[in-house]
């Protein structure tokens, strides 16, 4: 923003700039050819022509600018809404509602999930992925992006028995594909949750991961003293869940341009 | 008899003839003058502090109206005429003298430097040191008289 307005500062300056130094020239050259009392060459064009010609010009280079101002905010606006995602629980299949999310959902259910099925979806491809005790079924968007949308869908389930005895962390993270590094990584742990669906959108080049680790009593218990210990260190060297866990599930989501 | 002729050249060669028609002498040593009710010549009829004096055009710097009155500016003096502006723009040469408002006659070579400026108009310095502004009406005859 501030870049925008430095350049309409320096636009309506070079205008200033441009109307004085004519201006100073169309004096001295007037003033000149009336002591002279004679006429050579092309008439100078007049100074009130030259400023509407100026403001005409600053108009047109603020529209051109305006223009793309706006071209970038909208695409700016498009790629806000590609960085996030929703985690929707759907093991009450009246009720889908949020169980996390990242980004603007803007609506308070989200019942929209529905229309979305584990089998098939048109405009995705399907992928299934066992890992861990989970079962991930991936729809990959093939049809052109737009706004309504999303990339990706992602249906966790759990495929486990005795889902009492664990608690889950499940970590949601985006990265790009060609580093290692997470860009945006969230963690929550609790009871397992039966069915999950995933929806979100991706930037290019982007790769967004799920992470399902399950967590025993006794890793459970070993995992939250490590964090309680890099709580009181207090430099950021948080433990990772899936180094304590009994099992791990882990899917990674990226969209083939 | 002899007479002297103070006529406007348009005029100055049909009365001559018909004086000398009439044997009517024409000198410039005459007493008796005969003079066209809008005779200028090289000079023009003015008015000072000690009375009725003529002015040479070619000193002329500027004409100047105010309310009533017209005043004639020289380099040196302010003189008061009976002429009116429309009238003095009728009666100066047009290649010496040129409008450049409702109130102002200028001299061609009376300008010192012009100030032009946004708003389609100029600021005279005149030879004098007045400040005189051509306005919008007169902008574009000034502009063709000077050929800027």
């Amino acid at each position: 923003m501030v870049r925008i307005v430095n350049f309409f500062i320096l636009v309506t300056a070079l205008i200033i700039v441009a109307i004085f130094v004519y201006k100073l020239i169309y004096t001295y050259k007037i003033n000149k050819m009336i002591q002279a009392g004679e006429v050579k060459g092309r008439k100078l064009v007049d100074l009130h022509k030259m400023v509407m010609g100026a403001i005409i010009v600053g108009l047109a280079i603020f529209s051109v600018l305006l223009m793309y101002i706006i071209h970038d905010y909208e695409n700016r606006d498009y790629s806000i809404s590609r960085n996030n995602y929703a985690v929707i629980d759907i093991s009450d299949e009246e009720n889908y509602r949020y169980h996390s999310y990242f980004g603007n959902t803007g609506l308070e259910d989200a019942s929209f999930a529905k229309v979305y099925k584990k089998d098939a979806n048109e405009g995705y491809r399907k992928e299934v992925v066992e890992s861990g005790n989970y079962i991930f079924t991936v729809f990959l968007r093939t049809a052109p992006a737009d706004s309504f949308h999303p990339d990706f869908l992602c249906f966790v389930e759990f495929s486990g028995a005795d889902d009492a005895k664990y608690e889950c962390c499940a970590k949601a993270a985006f990265g790009e594909i060609t580093e290692e590094t997470e860009v945006f990584a969230t963690e929550t742990i609790g009871e397992i949750s039966d069915r999950l669906l995933y929806i979100g959108y991706l930037e290019q080049g982007c790769k967004f991961d799920i992470t399902m680790s399950l967590l025993d009593d006794n890793t459970k218990m070993q995992y939250d003293e490590a964090m309680e210990e890099a709580n009181k260190e207090d430099k950021g060297n948080f433990p990772v869940a899936e180094e304590y866990a009994v099992s791990t599930g882990s899917v990674s989501i990226r969209i083939d341009e | 008899m002899q007479i002297k002729l103070r006529l406007n050249k348009k005029t100055k060669e049909t009365i001559i003839d018909e004086l000398i028609e009439k044997k009517i002498e024409i000198s410039e040593e005459a007493k008796l003058i005969l003079t066209e009710e809008d005779y200028t010549g090289d000079s023009l009829e003015c008015r000072d502090e000690n009375g009725i004096t003529f002015v040479n055009t070619n000193s002329i710097c500027y004409i100047e109206s105010m309310g009533h009155d017209v005043f004639i500016h020289t380099n040196e003096k302010r003189y008061k005429t009976r002429y009116r502006i429309y009238q003095l723009e009728k009666i100066l040469p047009t290649d010496c003298f040129i409008r450049i408002s409702n109130s102002v006659i200028i001299q061609k070579n009376s300008i010192r430097h012009i100030k032009p400026a946004l708003s389609c108009k100029f600021y005279l310095t005149l030879t004098n040191g007045d400040f005189v502004d051509v306005t919008r009406t007169y902008y574009y005859q000034f502009k063709e008289f000077y050929g800027i």
